[in-house]
């Protein structure tokens, strides 16, 4: 199926329920992106003797998940994996200069896609499979461990509930794809 | 008897603290870090699930150490304590 990516950055008209705003926030803090997640790359050819790689993932940068795209061309002798990894580097430099940067502006653009878009979900259920980024980091146990022959990580999850903020505990275990993670214990 | 375990790290962002104290559901001190004598992993799991089996169970040897972790010992407390202490064993102890 081919894959769509259109960037809008003025926009009128009633949004698609496959779009989605992305708004930006730049500040003077600089900041590094602590991990990335949910990396998906989709390679065409454009013309006879070359290729274009666009990167899709997600940066966690100061506990905060941002979506992001980054795109490179390259002849067709050049490898896909090193293709895609400039992409990725453009995607890396963008997102810090958006978010991490030293001036500080606003900006909003539309992004509509066929991909599945990870976002940070409210709440999630035992047994659910997520992506990684779809729930929040643990601010304390940050790293992954292994449990029963699976990589897990700790995830927290909090709401604001009329004048406090209710705080749930969790695990996310790595399922059989690559993305795929499940929630095995929420407390 | 209190168990082998030792909260460290006190020196989490005020802001978390908060976070946690207001919240209904972890404590302040259940997502700080926490050490684990690993020599006991096998016998504090086997204890732990069964808590978790049955929270509303009271524990002579364990309910000093939930509520520590956890605050007020009621069967939710005391679940939610015992499953933070179960996975930071499993998390720092291998094989549990």
């Amino acid at each position: 199926m081919p894959r769509i990516l259109i960037l809008l950055l003025l926009v009128a008209g009633t949004a698609q329920a496959d779009c989605y705003y992305r708004s930006s926030n730049i500040s003077r803090l600089r900041a590094p992106i602590e991990r990335i997640a949910d990396l998906e790359r989709t390679v065409m050819p454009v013309g006879q003797d070359q290729n274009r790689c666009r990167v899709t993932f997600r940066a966690l940068i100061q506990n905060q998940w941002h979506t992001v795209e980054g795109e490179s061309t390259g002849p067709i002798t050049t490898s896909l994996d090193q293709i895609c990894g400039q992409a990725l580097n453009l995607g890396r430099t963008q997102i810090l200069d958006r978010v991490a940067g030293t001036d500080i502006t606003a900006a909003q653009e539309m992004i509509c896609t066929d991909q599945p878009i990870p976002r940070t979900r409210d709440l999630v259920a035992v047994g659910d499979t997520v992506r990684e980024s779809e729930v929040q980091p643990h601010p304390v146990h940050r790293r992954s461990f292994g449990y029963r022959g699976s990589e897990c990580k700790w995830f927290v999850e909090s709401r604001p509930e009329s004048g406090r903020v209710d705080m749930n505990q969790g695990i996310i275990c790595r399922g059989s794809k690559e993305q795929d993670w499940r929630v095995v214990d929420k407390w | 008897m209190i168990k082998s375990l030792v909260i460290i790290g006190l020196a989490l962002s005020a802001s978390l603290n908060v976070l946690a104290q207001t919240s209904g559901s972890a404590s302040a001190l259940a997502i700080q870090p926490m050490a684990v004598d690993c020599a006991q992993a096998a016998s504090m799991s086997q204890e732990l699930e069964a808590i978790i089996a049955e929270p509303s169970k009271r524990n002579a040897t364990w309910d000093p150490t939930l509520s520590w972790v956890g605050g007020i010992n009621s069967a939710q407390q005391r679940l939610a304590s015992a499953k933070t202490v179960l996975w930071n064993i499993r998390t720092q102890c291998r094989g549990f």
